[in-house]
């Protein structure tokens, strides 16, 4: 069936330059939207908008804030000294300067204005009411508002206008709107200060003044209250840490603010002083650097490692320059797509154009081997007859990848649903590229003189490992398919020691500074991981009620004896309990709840401080800071569980709902997505591979014996992850995908090989005759295609992340084991049926 | 060339004090103004506004009302004023400001749990209210010696003839770095506030409407509406009744606060 359909597309060689000259056209249109590309880390932006998880930290965080702070620790052997204090001091204001700035440079770039007029387009906008996106689109598109209110001259304005068609206003109100919500540090934290049988609200350091008198004052304040310890200020008095809320969701911006930061804790810090950054937005913006460093120095490499393998299986210029031409073809078109649709690029399709180029290679492999071996043809003929032989191999072989790529589709983790669609397109374009255009060069040169002997004639290792293969399988096919069972019983054996992780800081290597930061500050201070527990009433009324106060106080010593990694639980109840006692003239005792959910809504109404992190100004909802010491996202999941369950029954008898939100909750479903998307992606592969299998060979029986080594290398691989500790996370899922859809594709070429040698035979059949003859005909161009795959994807043993250096490990072993189960296990599957009278044609 | 240097001298004695005196055609300046508006509408004899807060959040719609009444008076050249929730979970929840010697003011709040008032902090004054947009200064509890005012040309909104005036806090550590105001010739009631923070931005604007005369020097604006840019926040106040008349004296002191007041 695929062999007709091939036959009828022949047609097209007859005007080989219309498909360059189409080639070349759809490659200059693909161009600029590689420059349309964005990088995003955001684990938030890698999960399902309608996902629960992500509705609540969306809602949570227009009530309460976005608590993913920017932690700048600075450290000392003491910090309690005027020369610590002036560092903080400027430290905070140069990031509050941020403000002033950003927005005008910002502005500027989303608008492509000068730097100048983003300085006069923010002042105009400064001066006006804008409270949403929908203020900066109906003035920044209405010419004579911005001449009549905001006096811009005219032609300004007509540029403005200009500069705002089609804009995405969501994006110009953050890149307007000041990127710093807020800077707590030792010097403007709030602290509660009794006088009599009064409270007053007053920062840390009196009047921000620093002197000796003032900066005891405060080391008093900070030793007087448990909030400090720990979170501003270690507990050996070393570090102290200023705590950055940022306010804007852009991805660009929330870079643009570390690199400030960068430049601002470098300038003027003394020699003895040590400062450390850390949090998620650093986190996000390292993995948006070390992307771009991925993406610059591995595809050169792979684009290396790939000809070197080419250019050792043929030895020709050919060989070499054409199959690589279509790749880099290949890789346009399929990142240029990705940028017009608006997909970011994201650790997991950073991984995209080494995995295009690896699984490419080996169609181009198949293509060009079989292009050099048939020998007497015009070049025209030797095409078409390459194209209904090989071709079929390489068509199934693709749509098999396809197949096991777009099984993806089904995971909601969206960085693995658009790397399973764009690879499935990439694959498609690599298999037009590799049947039309790749061709179409071929019939444009003279052929090359190229003296390609036969397969069995080529001799060298490979030859003798193909008949050591040979004779294993002819003389011991059952050890083995023993050793085989064997393989797979301890494999699932390691299935069952399995992790799931996806946390964007263990992608770092160890000795990243990134990572040793976060390590730091993990070590100096409570932690950088925080979930949220958000205790919401179902009736209006106020939560903070004293049996809703009593029972968090209770849960908060429970959860921190039960995980010792759960720092502290920070809060409404730490205010109301240091109010209550500077209400009652300071005496320890008194530092206790408040009786009556009226006194807490009045202490609340005296606290002149800012506590909306923590609570709804109608009093019906508090938010608490579950800290944590960083610990994996599973050990996330368990005390997400027991918070649940602890406040289950209390929940429902006291009307009000119980939420765990924050960035932890978020990993948390980003790992179950993943596991689940991973159980859905490997059954709807098998399925779709084994239907494009059967419908190929119409044998059931040769179709399961082709998928059997792919099924052994599968749990070879999750058995291997088990046992060696490598977790499951977003990049190492891809590995059943890549096995199924692309090891697939050795035993498609070994068992249409196979067919071919049984049916050439004609009444005569000779198994083991046959099984020689593919070995010894295919076993070679699988062995290029495995070499060419796993030097593609070793590659990424290069990269920065653990995970990609995992994933890339971890494929070219599969890649060696689906393709040895094609050379070695089909056969010995084979003659094992054979004995039993099977011959499955 | 000395036509040139004449025309130059004319010009710098007699058309730029003419283009200021186009500005402050009256001669006050600023501060002066300021003045004004803090000795403007009062009454020896009382002033009793009730009226009704809506607090509305802007993005999702969702409002909430509360009754409230609004007393002043002035003895002896200093002013007292005291805000009360009349209903809602706020009942009796009360603000008092009065004018010392030498132009400070002191404020306190009553909450009825707490029991006795509490004194607000000269820093927290910029603070907000409870719960509502206004902050303490607003409700008067701004002091005009912390701030610097400058006077800018005249504008006109409409009918009305407005100073403009532009005050900067003279307290480095101030949430705002200027505020600009709009205030009616007539009535010396600031028609339009903008507050602006750090970065020049606009965060808070106090727009008085609706402005009627209740007696022969006392003008009321029967809609108040403060609108917090940043937290997409308003609080409206709508006077339903003002009348100037004798009010109990017992309301402004501190140690009454807890006391029923007759107009409640």
């Amino acid at each position: 069936m695929i062999e007709k359909l091939l036959e009828k597309t022949l047609e097209i060689f007859k005007k080989p330059w219309m498909v360059i000259a189409a080639a070349v056209i759809i490659t200059l249109a693909f161009i600029p939207g590689i420059f349309m590309l964005q990088i995003d880390n955001d684990i938030h932006n890698m999960l399902p908008k309608d996902n629960i998880v992500v509705k609540n930290y969306d809602r949570f965080e227009d009530i309460f804030g976005n608590k993913n702070l920017i932690f700048v620790a600075v450290e000392s052997d003491n910090i309690y000294k005027e020369e610590v204090f002036n560092y903080v001091k400027n430290l905070q204001n140069a990031v509050l300067d941020i403000n002033k700035t950003m927005p005008a440079e910002n502005i500027a770039k989303k608008l492509r204005l000068t730097a100048g007029e983003g300085r006069e387009l923010v002042n105009a906008l400064n001066e006006q009411v804008i409270m949403g996106p929908d203020d900066v689109k109906a003035l920044l598109t209405n010419k004579e508002r911005l001449t009549g209110e905001a006096f811009l001259d005219a032609k300004f304005a007509d540029k403005i206008v200009s500069a705002c068609r089609g804009a995405n206003f969501t994006n110009i109100y953050d890149a307007y709107h000041p990127p710093v919500k807020k800077v707590d540090s030792i010097i403007t934290s709030d602290f509660i200060k009794g006088t009599g049988n009064k409270f007053s609200v007053m920062k840390l350091l009196d009047d921000g003044v620093i002197n000796p008198k003032n900066i005891g004052e405060v080391k008093k304040r900070v030793d007087s209250w448990d909030m400090y310890k720990g979170l501003l200020v270690s507990r050996d008095n070393t570090s102290t840490s200023l705590l950055i809320q940022l306010s804007s969701k852009d991805v660009d911006t929330r870079s643009a603010v570390y690199r400030e930061l960068k430049k601002i804790t470098a300038a003027g810090k003394p020699a003895d002083i040590k400062v450390s950054i850390a949090g998620e937005p650093v986190i996000s913006y390292f993995m948006t650097e070390s992307i771009l460093h991925d993406i610059s120095f591995l595809m050169p490499l792979v684009l290396i490692t790939v000809s070197l393998v080419l250019f050792l299986s043929f030895k020709n210029f050919q060989g070499v320059f054409y199959p690589m031409t279509g790749l880099a073809v290949c890789v346009v078109w399929t990142y240029g797509l990705m940028g017009y649709c608006g997909i970011p690029v994201n650790i997991v399709s950073s991984i995209l154009p080494v995995v295009l180029t690896a699984l490419g290679s080996a169609y181009g492999i198949h293509f060009m081997n079989n292009y050099f071996l048939i020998h007497g043809a015009g070049k025209l003929d030797s095409i078409k007859k390459n194209i209904t032989t090989v071709g079929v191999g390489i068509f199934t072989g693709a749509l098999t990848a396809m197949a096991g790529f777009l099984a993806l589709l089904s995971t909601k983790f969206m960085p693995l649903r658009n790397f399973g669609l764009f690879t499935g397109i990439g694959i498609f374009f690599a298999l037009v590229i590799v049947m039309y255009l790749l061709p179409s060069m071929l019939l444009e040169i003279k052929r090359p003189k190229v003296n390609f002997p036969d397969e069995e004639e080529q001799g060298g290792i490979i030859l003798k490992f193909l008949k050591w293969f040979n004779h294993m399988v002819q003389y011991n096919y059952n050890m083995l398919l023993v050793i085989s069972l064997i393989i797979c019983v301890v494999s699932v054996a390691g299935i069952s020691m399995l992790k799931v992780e996806m946390n964007n800081a263990e992608f770092f290597k160890k000795n990243a500074p990134v990572r040793m930061d976060d390590d730091r500050m993990n070590r100096i201070f409570d932690g950088t991981q925080e979930m949220d527990l958000v205790i919401e009433s179902k009736d209006g009324s106020s939560v903070l009620r004293p049996e809703i106060l009593a029972k968090v106080d209770s849960y908060k010593k429970d959860v921190m004896e039960k995980f010792p990694r759960v720092k502290r639980v920070m809060g409404i109840n730490d205010y109301l309990k240091k109010m209550n006692q500077e209400m009652s003239g300071g005496k320890e005792e008194d530092y206790i709840l408040p009786e009556s959910a009226r006194k807490a809504d009045d202490y609340l109404m005296l606290y002149s401080g800012a506590l909306d992190n923590f609570v709804t100004p109608k009093h019906d909802g508090a938010s608490y800071d579950i800290v944590i010491n960083r610990t994996n996202t599973m050990s996330l999941e368990k005390i997400q569980k027991y918070t649940e369950e602890y406040f289950r029954d209390f929940a429902g008898q006291n009307n009000i709902k119980i939420s765990v939100s924050g960035t932890g909750a978020m990993y948390i479903l980003a790992n179950n997505l993943i596991v689940h998307g991973e159980i859905e992606d490997i059954i709807i592969s098998f399925i779709a591979v084994f239907i494009i299998m059967m419908l190929d060979f119409r044998s059931t029986g040769l179709t399961i014996v082709a998928l059997w080594p792919i099924f052994v290398a599968l749990l070879m691989d999750f058995g291997f992850m088990g046992i060696v500790g490598i977790p499951l996370n977003a990049a190492t899922a891809i590995v059943a995908s890549l096995a199924i859809g692309t090891g697939i594709d050795y035993s498609i070429h070994f068992i249409v090989k196979y067919r071919q040698e049984m049916a050439a035979m004609g009444d005569k059949k000779d198994v083991g005759e046959a099984i020689y003859r593919t070995i010894m005909h295919r076993g070679r161009s699988i062995m290029y295609n495995v070499l060419a795959v796993m030097a593609g994807f070793f590659v990424l043993l290069f990269s920065n992340f653990v995970p990609l250096v995992q994933f890339g490990g971890l494929v070219g072993f599969t890649m060696l084991t689906t393709g040895a189960g094609a050379v070695i296990m089909i056969p010995a599957t084979l003659k094992y049926l054979e004995k039993g009278g099977k011959t499955l044609l | 060339m000395k036509k040139k240097i004449f025309a130059f001298a004319l010009s710098v004695l007699f058309v730029l004090p003419a283009v200021r005196l186009s500005a402050a055609d009256d001669g006050l300046t600023g501060l002066q103004i300021a003045d004004k508006i803090e000795a403007s509408n009062v009454s020896s004899k009382g002033l009793v506004t009730k009226a009704v807060l809506e607090l509305k959040n802007i993005a999702s719609q969702d409002a909430e009302k509360r009754g409230c009444i609004m007393e002043s008076v002035s003895e002896n050249g200093l002013k007292k004023a005291a805000f009360r929730f009349t209903d809602s979970s706020y009942r009796g929840t009360t603000f008092l400001t009065l004018d010392k010697d030498g132009g400070d003011k002191i404020t306190y709040i009553y909450l009825a749990s707490v029991g006795s008032p509490r004194q607000i902090e000269a820093s927290d004054r910029e603070n907000n209210f409870v719960d509502t947009d206004f902050s303490n200064e607003d409700l008067g509890g701004s002091n005009t010696a912390d701030y610097t005012y400058t006077r800018l040309a005249d504008k006109k909104i409409g009918d009305m003839d407005c100073y403009f005036l532009e005050k900067a806090p003279k307290n480095k550590s101030s949430k705002y770095s200027k505020y600009q105001m709009l205030v009616d010739k007539t009535s010396f009631i600031p028609v339009m506030v903008k507050a602006f923070d750090k970065t020049g931005r606009l965060v808070k604007t106090i727009k008085m409407d609706n402005i009627k005369k209740v007696s022969d020097s006392i003008y009321v604006p029967y809609g108040i509406t403060v609108v917090d840019v940043d937290k997409k926040h308003s609080s409206v106040i709508t006077v339903t009744q003002a009348a100037e008349k004798q009010v109990n004296k017992g309301n402004f002191n501190k140690n009454k606060m807890d006391m029923k007041w007759p107009e409640e």
